[in-house]
């Protein structure tokens, strides 16, 4: 059984750009952060913005695409500030960036590696290397084995 | 210093070698060898275990200064300070042990 995903703070967009450029018009057209939160349970992404106005006052919103084939508007044309943010998304979640102009890696190597930041994708230094954690404290009794957290094959114990 | 941080320093005499910041961070940034011995204190009746640490790493080329660490000790051992200028020329040169861990926040800036 899993936890409902909280829901991210700031409105939910149903048209990406449309919704983007509606806070922008209204002087939030400074972007702080665009980012994706990877929800595998549900088979979502959920795309994260944060934009911030001229007097320093700042807005969530957010829209969810499908996990499988993901695909999103860039708005590279109303917000160029995005271009770098899109790209690093694209190659991290792989996520398709609908109009960018310059879609290629930003990040990572040219080499085909599975898209990092997503939940599914075991790190390959964490395969090559003991988890710090598992070497018992000093005077532990217990025989439990502790496990590092969000390892894949045991779920993260607060997600 | 407002709104910024640097190096976390380790005191070293209040750490219990107890593994929870070795197991909250994030980026396994932080290793930890440790021993117990017996101490037999005047007047008890049987000797008490102590820990004694003999290694703590934080590795700054893998931490991204979540602060992890330094909330969930119980012994406030770590503590943010206002020191940047430990860059290095080679990767392991960013493996911090005790001695220089312990310098952080020493030197005032
Ligand atoms: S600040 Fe975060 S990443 Fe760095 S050592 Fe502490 S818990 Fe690890
Ligand atoms: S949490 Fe604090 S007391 Fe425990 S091992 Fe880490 S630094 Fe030492």
């Amino acid at each position: 059984m899993t936890a409902p995903n909280p829901a991210p703070p700031g409105a939910q967009l149903g048209d990406w750009v449309a919704g983007v450029t509606e806070l922008v018009d209204a002087g939030f057209d400074y972007l702080d952060l665009l980012t994706v939160v990877d929800w595998p349970d549900a088979g979502e992404f959920e795309v994260v913005i944060h934009l911030v106005n001229g007097d320093a006052q700042g807005v969530f919103a957010h829209t969810r695409i499908d996990r499988e084939a993901p695909v999103l508007d860039s708005l590279v044309g109303i917000l160029p500030a995005a271009n770098w943010h899109e790209r690093e998304l694209a190659e991290m979640f792989g996520v398709t960036m609908t109009g960018h102009p310059e879609p290629t890696r930003l990040l990572l190597a040219d080499s085909p590696v599975a898209h990092p930041l997503r939940k599914d994708v075991p790190l390959p230094r964490r395969q090559d290397r003991p988890w710090p954690g598992a070497k018992p404290e000093p005077g532990r009794r217990s025989r439990r084995t502790p496990r590092p957290h969000g390892a894949p094959d045991q779920p993260d114990r607060d997600g | 210093m407002q709104n910024t941080h640097g190096a976390i320093a380790l005191d070293a005499s209040a750490c219990t070698s107890c593994m929870l910041c070795v197991r909250e961070c994030p980026d396994w940034c932080i290793e930890i060898d440790s021993h117990t011995v017996e101490v037999t204190e005047p007047g008890a009746r049987r000797p008490r275990s102590v820990a004694v640490l003999d290694r703590f790493t934080i590795d700054w080329g893998l931490c991204m200064y979540c602060g992890i660490c330094v909330e969930v000790c119980p012994f406030d051992a770590l503590r943010w300070t206002g020191d940047t200028d430990y860059s290095a020329a080679e990767v392991d040169d960013l493996r911090h042990g005790v001695e220089r861990l312990e310098q952080f926040g020493t030197t005032s800036d």
